[in-house]
């Protein structure tokens, strides 16, 4: 269950950020996460969910967007996303080192919970 | 009526995690260690091999040590002890992985300038480690011939962010009617060009033939290093344990060269 470990991250991250923007309260968190990541959302969810008690997250909800996965093939000179994590581009049948994205972890945004905070000037990443 | 704010974070999940990977693999660098990150499923043969991996390299002069990251007990430990390397362990508590944080902890004090090998047993799992950089300068994955065939295509993940693969307890090849090809090509088709040794901990020319194996890896990476990271006074021949093996491999000439 690394997903516990990788989700006191995704906390720590926006904690930070939401201290930093006078954030009271952040009322969702949006992922972006690569399917060679081997992280399975179901269990993430579930890991926030731990995590976030007691956090300026502890209302949040957990989005999450999958980032497929693409290769580079040598063959055709061309990008082409892989549906399963067979590395042999579907076209040409070649094989397909070189990955261009899918293993990315990437903390897209969060929401702030409405409350009182209004204006946009503060914000900072 | 204003609408909900947003704010753009754009921030890598494992941000600190990876920074201080980064800054553990200068370090390793700066003192010419490499650092190979063992990882399978559990009962692979993960110690067994080590053991006979460290054994042999003591026996070669090759300075060499080890990490081993157990949930709950020192067996590994004890086992890699034998081989009469020095052996250091982390106990995780049930941590499913180990994390960089704890290598930074059990490397402190510790000198490694002249140690030319620093060996990382991870915990047994085929899936969490993955996700995880210790800042090695390696990672390689095992898989023995009692596991099935199959099981690169259950756990590409592993397999893809592993830089070697080795087949283990190949002397048990026979009686587990155990298809090579196709654990070939498995690994093959998630981690295409990657290099796949057969070893066995019971066939000391598997073991001899994976050291020398690590050896010309090192050297090879040692002249790719960028010279910036490598200070006059990290680099200087005399650090680099010059009585070891053979010197074509490991002569100060061809080190002082990155
Ligand atoms: N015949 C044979 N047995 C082996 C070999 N390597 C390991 N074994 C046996 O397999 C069992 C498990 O080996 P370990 O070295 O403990 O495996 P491990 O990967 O370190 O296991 P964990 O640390 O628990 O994940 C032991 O009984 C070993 O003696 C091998 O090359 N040949
Ligand atoms: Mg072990």
């Amino acid at each position: 269950m690394h997903e516990l470990s990788i989700a006191n991250n995704i906390i720590s991250e926006v904690e930070a950020a939401a201290r930093a923007n006078n954030v009271q309260s952040v009322a969702s968190v949006t992922l972006s996460i690569g399917r060679l990541c081997g992280i399975v959302p179901g269990a993430l969810q579930f890991g926030f969910e731990i995590a976030r008690e007691g956090t300026v997250l502890s209302s949040a909800k957990l989005l999450i967007e999958e980032e497929s996965v693409v290769v580079w093939c040598p063959d055709g000179d061309h990008s082409v996303e892989l549906m399963d994590m067979v590395f042999r581009c579907p076209v040409h049948g070649c094989q397909t080192p070189e990955i261009l994205s899918g293993k990315g972890m990437e903390i897209l945004r969060f929401e702030v919970a409405d409350s009182c905070s209004n204006s946009q000037e503060t914000i900072a990443s | 009526m204003t609408s909900p704010r947003v704010v753009e974070l754009r921030k890598n999940v494992m941000n600190r995690h990876d920074r201080k990977a980064a800054l553990l693999r200068r370090y390793f660098e700066s003192t010419e260690t490499c650092v190979i990150n063992l990882v399978s499923s559990p009962g692979t043969g993960k110690t067994e091999l080590l053991t006979e991996v460290l054994r042999s390299m003591v026996g070669r002069g090759i300075s060499a040590a080890a990490l081993v990251g157990d949930c709950a007990t020192d067996n590994d430990a004890k086992r890699l002890e034998a081989s009469g390397a020095p052996v250091r362990q982390i106990v995780t508590e049930g941590l499913c992985h180990l994390e960089v944080t704890m290598i930074d902890q059990h490397v402190q004090g510790w000198d490694l300038n002249g140690i030319d090998f620093l060996f990382i047993e991870n915990v047994g799992n085929l899936v969490c480690p993955s996700a995880f950089d210790l800042g090695e300068t390696l990672r390689v994955v095992l898989l023995s011939v009692t596991e099935g065939e199959d099981k690169p295509l259950k756990y590409p993940q592993m397999f893809n962010s592993a830089d070697l693969a080795l087949i283990t307890k190949m002397d048990l090849s026979e009686p587990c009617e155990f298809d090579l090809a196709t654990t070939q090509d498995n690994i093959e088709t998630v981690s295409p060009g990657i290099t796949i040794l057969e070893t066995s901990a019971r066939h000391p020319n598997s073991v001899n033939a994976l050291v020398d194996h690590l050896i010309e890896s090192r050297v090879k990476l040692l002249e790719t290093t960028s010279p910036e990271t490598t200070s006059p006074e990290t680099t200087s021949p005399e650090t680099t344990s010059p009585e070891t093996t053979s010197p074509e491999t490991t002569s100060p000439e061809t080190l002082s060269t990155a």
